[in-house]
């Protein structure tokens, strides 16, 4: 890979005992009887490699299942709506995904796209597509720098904050609007959440944007390396030089920022926009971020995983609603899946544990009971 | 970009092509799509059963989406199925406001568009079927003038609960309620939005009997939100025929028991089943690009008529 990513592991410890395991070129009469396959097995961290690609590589099976059992599913106009879908979650989750790798979630998402939203079809209304960009962005902004001093000054818990900030932000919504929606056709406006370009939907392009500016921050400024040391260890990260709040407090206002972003693109997808939109929205985002590989205990994370989740979960939507599959149901299956993708780690590991006392050691990355378990125990060898 | 999302992007470039090699043939036969608001409730129920049982009838395939009472499920699944390739397009929308992309997409397509109910949302479709509300309210306000009249209540305050705000035309029902009532010298002591949910009707009923504990009569935009309002009455130790008559809108099942158990005094009907067949036999003319005849070309309605719904009357709708 030619990007290096601050890690927070320990490079791989050798095992007390003799083999070395970096290189393959080891005397022959040391190196137990092993195919080269399973001494690749052995050496792939596959933790790491569910974590990162595991999602993207379900939804691509996914996909290519429902393309073959599901008539309709595979033609052009439904992928369009499938990836159009997953932009609209798919926009905030890249916001959720930076605060849950700090260590930290926002419950609020719902209520600030419902506001965002309005304010972005009203704007549009008076003033054109521009404006209606900034006053949503900046809405939204000003909810998660709420959020983030509330949070990082006052030091309410990030769930008791955010969940006061919804309801206020919900019923502020529902006083600014008096209950009514706003409504605009605005050419202009609509095409935002509506159109295509080479049978790419807008909204979709824009969501893959946010994911990359997402990931660039993570990876290549100074505040994402900051993000991923307060999510390792917030103590550690203090001691360290890390400013904390004001690393918290920017976590939130980012993402204000990108909820507002996606409300927009919501409000141009419906022409229209009030209070009350899209019950339970932040909860379909933060089990997006979390299916996508990124652990609500913080620290590590994948934006490439936040995208997959996206568009897996769009998926799921479309193929239940192709197959005429009963509302309730399909919320069952949602559930299920998230609890799916969540033991398949725990399952792993305990595998490895068991294998590990059979086989060549593999490699742990530093961090959590397994590994400290299993460094214990090579030492004790 | 690291090699292996970059490998793992061309799979799925991959998987998309082997996919569309799988795409079906279009059909013959025309397909009729049907959007529906929400299938838990009863005046649904009974929409969707007629729009069915004509759509079968006349020979077209059918298919059906349920909007679960959510606006973006409701855009994105009428496009889907729009997506899907069918030949007109009837839908009774949960937000009306939101009907702007459904509706432009159909266009795209030369679909006609026949809403049943609700409301257009000020887009270009081409006819809505609608019962006609205003009379239903004035039939309302009629007869609970004719029942307070036969009897020693000397009170005479009403209250009005309507639908959900975005029901523009459910709102027509309270409107032509409240000029009749107080036509016939009655006050309206309140006039309060219920969402048309049962559970906000019931709230919203326990609030108007604290602040007006002599009301003599409610009337309700519909019946779920009615039957949640004679719970409240009679949580409130009173009855709702005999103290507070209640009367609902749509006559809905769960209304007719309330009735016949006493609990409530009367409803409308609205004949949800009819409106479902004349949607298909509207759709079928405008697949044939015949003309239509508006009741009002204003907004290019057509108004479905409705009954009142009394004690004796529910008794022979429940033995149907």
């Amino acid at each position: 890979m030619s990007r290096r990513k601050p890690r927070l592991t320990t490079p791989k410890t050798q095992p007390k005992a003799q083999k070395p395991l970096s290189t393959l070129q080891t005397e022959k009469s040391e190196i137990p009887e092993l195919s080269v396959t399973a001494r690749i097995v052995n050496q792939l961290d596959w933790d790491l490699l569910w974590e990162r690609f595991g999602i993207a590589v379900v939804t691509i099976v996914v996909w290519f299942i429902a393309g073959l059992a599901t008539p309709g599913f595979a033609n052009v106009g439904n992928f369009v709506s499938v990836l159009r879908q997953s932009a609209f979650v798919g926009v905030s989750a890249v916001g959720m995904t930076i605060a849950i790798i700090a260590g930290t979630f926002d419950l609020s998402v719902g209520a600030t796209q419902a506001l965002c939203a309005w304010v972005a079809v009203s704007v549009a209304k008076m003033a054109g597509v521009f404006p209606a960009f900034l006053a949503a962005v900046a809405v939204g902004g000003v909810v998660g720098l709420c959020n983030g001093s509330l949070v990082a000054l006052v030091r309410i818990p990030a769930f008791i904050a955010t969940l006061g900030t919804m309801f206020l932000v919900n019923g502020l919504t529902y006083i600014i609007t008096n209950g009514q929606t706003a409504r605009f056709s605005g050419k202009s406006f609509v095409w935002w959440g509506n159109a295509q370009i080479m049978s790419v939907p807008i909204p979709f392009i824009v969501f893959l944007s946010c994911a990359l500016l997402g990931a660039a921050m993570l990876h290549r400024t100074e505040f994402g390396r900051f993000v991923y040391a307060i999510g390792s260890n917030r103590e550690a990260a203090n001691i360290a030089g890390v400013p904390v709040a004001k690393v918290a407090i920017f976590v939130f206002v980012v993402v204000g920022l990108f909820t507002g972003l996606g409300a927009m693109l919501l409000g141009a997808r419906l022409y229209s926009a009030g209070p009350g939109l899209e019950p339970g929205f932040e909860l379909n985002v933060i089990a997006t971020v979390v299916l996508g590989g990124t652990r609500l205990a913080g620290g590590r994370g994948s934006m490439l995983g936040t995208v997959a989740a996206a568009i897996l979960f769009a998926t799921l939507a479309n193929v239940l609603n192709l197959n005429h599959v009963d509302a309730f149901v399909q919320r069952v299956v949602v559930g299920l899946v998230l609890l799916l993708a969540l033991s398949v780690e725990g399952v792993r590991q305990r595998l490895a544990e068991y294998w590990s006392r059979r086989t060549v050691s593999t490699r742990h990355p530093l961090g959590g009971r397994r590994s400290a378990v299993a460094a214990i125990d090579e030492f004790t060898d | 970009m690291p090699r292996t999302s970059f490998t793992l992007l061309s799979a799925l470039t991959a998987v998309m092509v082997i996919a569309l090699a799988h795409n079906s043939a279009a059909q013959a036969k025309k397909k009729i799509g049907f959007s529906v608001y929400d299938m838990q409730y009863g005046f649904f129920q009974e929409m969707e059963k007629g729009t069915r049982e004509a759509a079968q009838a006349a020979g077209y395939d059918y298919v059906l989406v349920d909007q679960k009472s959510s606006e973006s499920t409701m855009v994105s699944a009428t496009q889907d199925m729009i997506n899907q390739g069918i030949s007109a397009l009837i839908i009774s929308p949960f937000k009306p406001d939101a009907l702007g992309p459904i509706v432009d997409a159909a266009k795209e397509k030369k679909i006609p568009v026949v809403i049943d109910d609700i409301g257009g949302g000020g887009t270009d479709y081409d006819v809505i079927v609608i019962s006609d509300n205003e009379k239903g309210g004035v039939l309302a306000a009629e007869h609970i003038d004719s029942v307070l009249k036969s009897r020693q209540n000397n009170s005479k305050k009403v209250a009005s609960i309507t639908c959900e705000p975005s029901a523009v035309y459910a709102a027509r029902r309270n409107v032509g309620f409240e000029k009749r009532i107080k036509e016939l010298g009655y006050e309206v002591v309140a006039t309060l939005s219920g969402h048309s949910k049962q559970e906000e009707g019931y709230r919203v009923t326990k609030d108007i009997l604290s602040a007006h504990p002599d009301v003599a009569a409610i009337f309700l935009g519909n019946d779920p939100m009615a039957v949640g309002a004679a719970q409240a009455v009679a949580d409130s130790g009173k009855n709702g025929v005999k103290d507070v008559y209640i009367v609902g809108f749509n006559a809905d099942e769960i209304a007719l028991q309330a009735i016949k158990a006493g609990q409530m005094g009367a409803t409308i009907q609205q004949v949800p089943r009819e409106m479902g067949k004349m949607t298909v036999d509207l759709a079928t003319k405008l697949m044939k690009g015949e003309k239509l005849q508006y009741s009002s070309t204003d907004n290019r309605e057509i108004y479905v008529p409705v009954n009142l719904i009394t004690a004796q009357e529910a008794d022979t709708l429940l033995k149907k």
